[in-house]
């Protein structure tokens, strides 16, 4: 009887249980998703060549996703217990055994978790499958040694999951037969707690900004901290956020409430609700800023990998190609390319030389590159003959490709004339390397691979496109994947654990806006009043998680150069997706909490 | 010749669709209530009570009729100029109080007048005194979660007061009070109509609440039955009486 009635409670309440167990469901796909790039050491070590303690970092990244799993849970479970706290507390008035509702509070609990434990894990293995599928097509990037389905993850994210969801029954069966009935049954009428005296705030306040400092400072002096940095800066940024939302925030709303600007329209309510909620807000927009921090850091940096793989392939010489008597197929290839500078020099190969002409050097000049860190742009200098005859390395660089182990020598004409062998062509060329060039390209570099004498491509040399393509990418392109995995991984995790909350207070606040309208309350200001509400929870996390992107950034320099180069596309795009998710989140709060007004 | 507050002519309310089964909760019902009167709607439990208060105030749109307060014809409000007249026009105490848990006593109190663009000081200025008239003065700043029934519906009263509305409704508002809390409110709620000279209509099942009232409309099965008046010179307990008597004959 009791059971029948229990699973009538949750028949009612299939909505809410729908939010629940959507919520439980992403989370435990994202830390699938997680896990599947963490637990795989093979993928690490092979793609994070240059980036020694990548699988340090993946360490702490699991840690701090997992503490943000246990606030996720402890939400899920709260709004579980707000949701059944009632309904057993009426069974238990009934006359119900408390063991008989503890065991069926057990059960449900524990069903709940083990549910969206195995479809979060089916999500979590599609997710990952179609993420490395988008990524890898969209960016034209390789992930050796990745796998979508990995047993590994699979197990730690229900040995994680159901850890947590077993901890949650043990303290809800607790709490359901401690609790007397009564209290029970009166548990949705929460009182809003008392706030800690001035002096307490302000001293967790000065915690928060000291742990905040410490945390900035290791990241901006990691260099002097090693593999210290990435523990010390999580722990201190976490709780220094923490506590700067718990103080600032708080005292901030509660200041707010006694001016004047409380006691427009509707102001007084707004702050009322964030006050009375406070508790959990301050939780939520700390995890809300650390994810946000940690997608929007993994993105710019994924894209900075981009940067950086064109950047230096840009920098290997001043050519995209050297080729050595190109075919008239090449020749018409790159009609078909933006060509910015091309020469073309005559050469002759005699015993262990080539020899160049070097009158043509003089009308065409040589170049070669340099790169200047700070502001990202390459330049290229004219190599005089003399410097060329000096160091001849710039040019030998390319005819290593057809004749390996020969020295460059440049002579004069009569010389040239006088050496034995054919006369052949050596085109150098440089193009712009645009999205729509990259097939032309490859077919040019196919064509003079047929002809180099280089079995290994990454010695067959020919230019800046083939260093692009055979040495920078598969060095940086594992790691692109990775921020841009991440990057989307986290903000899937964000984007829940904001709609997980703010949907879990809709329920809620029915109530209370079909109050105000009673009262006379206009559709307008209501609307008003929810979008500030919400307001709330996206801006204050955008602004601090922005901070500490901005900061953490530098732990990248070693890698990126300049960490900061063109980070506002990252930004922006992020920017422009976050915008459209908080008018999702306010049209889907608006709906229901107002259809009925 | 008093001014009239309420004008209410042939109201009737179908519940339900056209394809649905549909209910009749009121019938056809016509009567009047005059400024600063203190009216009484009396029934059994599913007589139409709360479906015709609803209409009156503006929660809930008749199937046919008019109901006219202070000769506005309110089936014709929609939108901004509806909850514009909530705000300004009436007052409404609800069984279960409907306090915001998240206010204090004073916001909750003092939000009419924020909606209404008074300013701040004289929002202060006019809880100080509305709160001292109803004797919760010192409740102002806790929150609904620390207060009693009583306390709360002092509260909610004072809330639906604060604005000076034409009128006052009251849905059965000592439903849930304990006998003693009840008879407080309904003497403040005697005083406010005397004192103030606010025109309360009150719905309730229970003759002693009634007893309170100055004039008492029966309903039954949707239709006005008969109506009670208190003479000047009346007490309390008599009047009392009489509805008990009147409610003896309704039954058999
Ligand atoms: N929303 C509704 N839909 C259908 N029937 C309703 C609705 N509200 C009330 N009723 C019916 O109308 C009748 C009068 O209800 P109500 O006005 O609440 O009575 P009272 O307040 O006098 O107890 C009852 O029979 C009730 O079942
Ligand atoms: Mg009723």
């Amino acid at each position: 009887m009791l059971q029948k009635l229990a699973v009538n409670g949750i028949k009612n309440r299939w909505k809410d249980y729908l939010v629940l167990f959507s919520g439980l469901v992403i989370s435990s796909s994202i830390f699938y998703l997680f896990e599947t790039l963490s637990t795989n050491g093979r993928y690490l070590k092979e793609n994070g060549a240059i980036v020694s303690i990548i699988g340090y970092i993946f360490t702490f990244g699991s840690v701090l996703l997992t503490l943000i799993t246990l606030v996720y849970i402890n939400y899920a479970n709260n709004f579980l217990l707000s949701m059944r706290q009632r309904d057993y507390g009426l069974f238990m008035m009934l006359g119900a055994r408390k063991g008989k509702i503890g065991q069926l509070i057990w059960i449900e609990t524990m069903l709940i978790g083990f549910l969206s434990t195995v479809v979060g894990v089916i999500v979590g293995i599609v997710l990952s499958t179609g993420m490395q599928n988008i990524v890898i097509k969209s960016l034209g990037l390789t992930a050796r040694y990745y796998a979508p389905i990995w047993w590994k993850a699979i197990l730690w994210t229900f040995i994680l999951y159901l850890g947590l969801f077993f901890l949650a029954a043990v303290y809800n069966t607790f709490l359901m037969t401690r609790k007397p009935a009564l209290k029970l049954l009166k548990s949705q009428q929460k009182a809003a707690k008392k706030q800690l005296p001035m002096w307490m705030q302000f001293i967790q306040a000065l915690i928060g900004i000291i742990l905040l400092t410490i945390g900035y400072g290791v990241i901006l002096n990691a260099a002097k901290y090693g593999v210290k940095t990435i523990p010390i800066s999580l722990f201190t940024i976490t709780f220094g956020t923490f506590f700067v939302f718990n103080s600032i925030v708080t005292v901030g709303i509660s200041l707010l409430r006694k001016t004047k600007l409380a006691k427009k329209n509707l102001n007084g309510f707004t702050l009322g609700q964030l006050e009375f909620r406070i508790h959990d807000y301050t939780k939520i927009l700390t995890v809300v800023t650390m994810l946000l921090a940690l997608a929007l850091g993994a993105i710019t940096t994924g894209i900075g990998f981009n940067n950086i793989t064109d950047k230096t392939a840009e920098t290997q010489t001043a050519y995209t190609f050297g080729l050595f008597q190109p075919t008239s197929k090449q020749r018409t290839l790159i009609k078909k390319l933006d060509v910015e500078r091309q020469s073309s020099y005559s050469y002759k190969v005699s015993g262990n030389a080539v020899y160049f002409e070097e009158t043509q050097f003089e009308n065409q000049p040589f170049q070669t590159v340099k790169f200047d860190s700070k502001s990202f742009t390459s330049s290229y200098t004219k190599l005089s003959i003399a410097e060329l005859k000096k160091d001849s390395y710039p040019l030998q660089m390319f005819t290593e490709s057809i004749q390996p182990n020969k020295q460059v020598v440049l002579v004069d004409a009569q010389k040239f004339a006088a050496i034995q062998g054919q006369k052949k062509t050596a085109l150098f060329f440089r193009a712009k390397d645009t999205h729509d060039s990259q097939s032309i390209l490859s077919q040019i570099s196919n064509l003079e691979y047929a002809k180099s004498k280089q079995k290994d491509r990454t010695d067959a040399i020919q230019g800046n496109y083939d260093a692009k393509i055979y040495v920078v990418k598969p060095l940086y392109s594992g790691l692109e994947f990775m921020g841009i995995f991440l990057g989307i991984a986290f903000l899937a995790m964000l984007a829940s654990c904001l709609m997980f909350k703010i949907l879990s207070g809709a329920f809620e606040d029915v109530r209370r806006y079909a109050m105000l309208a009673k009262l006379g309350v206009r559709k307008s200001l209501l609307q008003g009043a929810i979008a500030k509400e919400i307001g709330i929870l996206f801006v204050l996390p955008a602004i601090v998680g922005v901070v500490h992107v901005l900061i953490g950034l530098n732990l990248f320099k070693g890698i990126l150069i300049n960490p900061y180069y063109g980070i506002w596309l990252p930004f922006m795009i992020f920017a422009v997706l976050y915008l459209l998710y908080y008018f999702i989140v306010l049209f889907m709060y608006q709906r229901i909490v107002l259809r009925k007004i | 010749m008093q001014e009239t507050i309420i004008e209410v002519n042939n109201l009737r309310k179908i519940y339900g669709k056209k394809n649905e089964k549909q209910y009749e909760a009121l019938k056809a019902v016509n009567f009047s209530v005059k400024d600063g009167e203190f009216v009484g709607i009396m029934g059994a439990s599913g007589s139409g009570k709360t479906t015709l208060l609803n209409m009156l105030a503006t929660f809930d749109r008749p199937t046919s009729g008019s109901v006219k307060i202070k000769g506005e014809e309110i089936a014709k409000l929609k939108g901004n100029a509806l909850a514009d007249f909530r705000a300004s026009r009436i007052g409404f105490i609800f069984q279960d109080f409907n306090l915001l848990e998240n206010l204090t006593a004073a916001e909750n109190i003092g939000l009419p007048l924020s909606l209404q663009g008074v300013s701040a000081k004289k929002i202060d200025a006019i809880i100080t005194k509305v709160a001292s008239e109803l004797g919760i003065f010192e409740l102002l700043k806790n929150y609904p979660s620390e207060l009693s029934g009583g306390q709360k519906q002092r509260v909610a009263c004072a809330r639906a007061l604060v604005h000076n509305p034409a009128i006052l409704f009251g849905d059965e508002p000592t439903g849930a009070l304990d006998s003693k809390s009840a008879r407080e409110l309904l003497e403040l709620m005697s005083e406010v109509n005397k004192n103030m000279g606010t025109s309360i209509l009150m719905v309730t099942h229970d003759a002693f609440s009634a007893s309170f009232c100055k004039r008492i409309i029966f309903i039954k099965d949707g239709r006005i039955e008969r109506e009670l008046i208190r003479e000047d010179n009346q007490n309390r307990s008599n009047f009392y009486q009489e509805v008990l008597d009147l409610l003896g004959t309704f039954e058999q």
